[in-house]
């Protein structure tokens, strides 16, 4: 008996008391937490520590975020490599969709530009895309995706939306090629603004310059000033349509011509919507 | 004795601020490191077993604290922990750094094993997942390694140097 409770007495010793207490106190807790689902004491309790330690947690992190990061990028490179390749995947998809979008966009007002042309009022025309320039270097030319079974004629003036392109020098049945004024073989009747003195434009090869010969030496110019089609020269163009700015003028002494240089009013080496003016030469149109 | 709280407090927050804010993302196969588990361990080496259940059970409540797993669970198998930790090391340094590090390895698996079994019985958590033995073996492996600074960390917290450092009596 005596040794019985010699056992007992020694099973009870502090520390398996304060065992049992805690682990009573545990179990307790664990029950009341798991019948109160989520309410009562326990998620009062649960609710307040946390309110006690968040503050310490966001301070501590805030303090030794850096420290975080190096942790992070020491242990789990692979895992930020990884991320990298997708994030990186992920921009140059967005990349890609804002270029489309703003690619559409100047479409758009490429469109409604040349849907609305000041000149050649009253003319019928046939709007077209430039599918294809050139691939010769001593030809400048462009294709367009309408051809004679749409109406397009060959010796058609073609515009875009600021001024003169070409003319249409050869027709499939839903193709053309036109000569870019820019051609060294294109020609173009051509009356300078503020003077109204004629001349003859004529390509030099370059997409920035063009010539105008036979401009009388003396004629009042500035740079900047706009030159538009003659409708002369057998009316192969209608009248008054933007052509070009004056970009450079001179006057040698004893010329019988003043030198003058244009900036064609279209940007010729990125054409991407055309109109073909129902006008044949003469004014047949 | 009042230092000694002190000391205990400021070595628990700080487990448990650092569990929760840096090593929350920190990941080794997927698994985290349990920092405050093995604090408990190294309570249980430093004070023995009462002194062992005691931190286990306050360590576990505060981890208790952000967990979504009943309250008190952790406090329960901590306890336990702690205890067995006090009881093989009879709450004092004996053995040499390799000897803590194995018996913090063996009862980190033990602490984590004994976790999932209780989160079981609750109904939560799935046992014997593939993923379990990859807990166990990183947070074993980790801790024996991390016994080497946590141990001195828990004698200088919680033991009481009130009593150690006192000059032995000379009697004739």
């Amino acid at each position: 008996m005596s040794t019985r409770d010699y056992g007992v007495s020694r099973f009870f010793v502090r520390p398996r008391v304060t065992l049992l207490a805690l682990l009573l106190a545990s179990l307790s807790l664990v029950t009341i937490s798991y019948k109160s689902q989520g309410s009562g004491i326990a998620a009062v309790f649960q609710k307040s520590l946390k309110s006690i330690t968040d503050p310490i947690r966001s301070t501590a992190n805030s303090v030794i975020h850096p420290v975080e990061d190096v942790f992070s990028g020491a242990f789990g490179y692979s895992s930020l490599k990884r991320r990298n390749a997708v994030l990186k995947n992920e921009i140059a998809t967005m990349k890609n969709q804002e270029a489309l979008s703003s690619k559409l966009e100047s479409e758009v007002q490429a469109l409604t530009a040349l849907a609305n042309i000041p000149f050649a009022q009253g003319l019928k025309s046939i709007s077209a895309v430039v599918d294809n320039y050139s691939p010769s270097n001593t030809q400048m030319t462009v294709n367009i995706d309408r051809g004679s079974s749409q109406g397009v004629r060959v010796g058609e003036p073609v515009v875009a939306a600021l001024g003169l392109v070409g003319r249409v020098v050869s027709v499939t049945g839903s193709s053309s090629t036109v000569l870019l004024i820019s051609d060294p073989s294109s020609y173009v009747g051509v009356s300078l603004g503020s003077s109204n003195q004629v001349g003859m434009a004529v390509g030099e090869g370059s997409f920035q310059t063009i010539k105008v010969e036979l401009v009388n030496p003396g004629t009042s110019l500035y740079k900047g000033e706009p030159v538009y089609t003659s409708g002369l020269q057998g009316g192969v163009y209608p009248p008054n349509v933007p052509f070009g700015k004056v970009s450079k003028f001179s006057s040698n002494p004893g010329s019988l011509q003043e030198q003058v240089s244009l900036t064609p009013m279209v940007d010729l080496s990125s054409l991407q919507f055309v109109k073909v003016l129902q006008w044949l030469p003469g004014g047949a149109g | 004795m009042r230092m000694r709280i002190v000391r205990s407090a400021l070595l628990i927050v700080t487990v448990i601020v650092f569990q929760h804010s840096i090593l929350d993302s920190v990941q080794f196969f997927g698994v985290h490191l349990d920092l405050p588990l093995l604090l408990v361990i190294c309570a249980g080496f430093s004070e023995g077993r009462e002194a062992g259940a005691v931190i286990g059970f306050v360590v576990g409540l505060l981890t208790d604290g952000f967990l979504l797993t009943p309250f008190g669970l952790s406090a329960l198998v901590y306890s336990l922990v702690g205890y067995i930790a006090g009881q093989t090391e009879k709450g004092s340094f004996i053995g040499p750094w390799t000897i803590n590090a194995a018996l913090a390895s063996l009862l980190s698996a033990v602490g984590e094993l004994g976790y999932e079994i209780a989160s079981r019985l609750l109904g939560f958590g799935q046992l014997l997942h593939i993923h379990l033995i990859k807990v166990v073996l990183v947070v074993a492996i980790s801790n024996a390694v991390l016994s080497v600074f946590m141990v001195p960390l828990a004698k200088w917290a919680f033991a009481s140097r009130e009593l150690t450092s006192r000059p032995p009596v000379i009697r004739r």
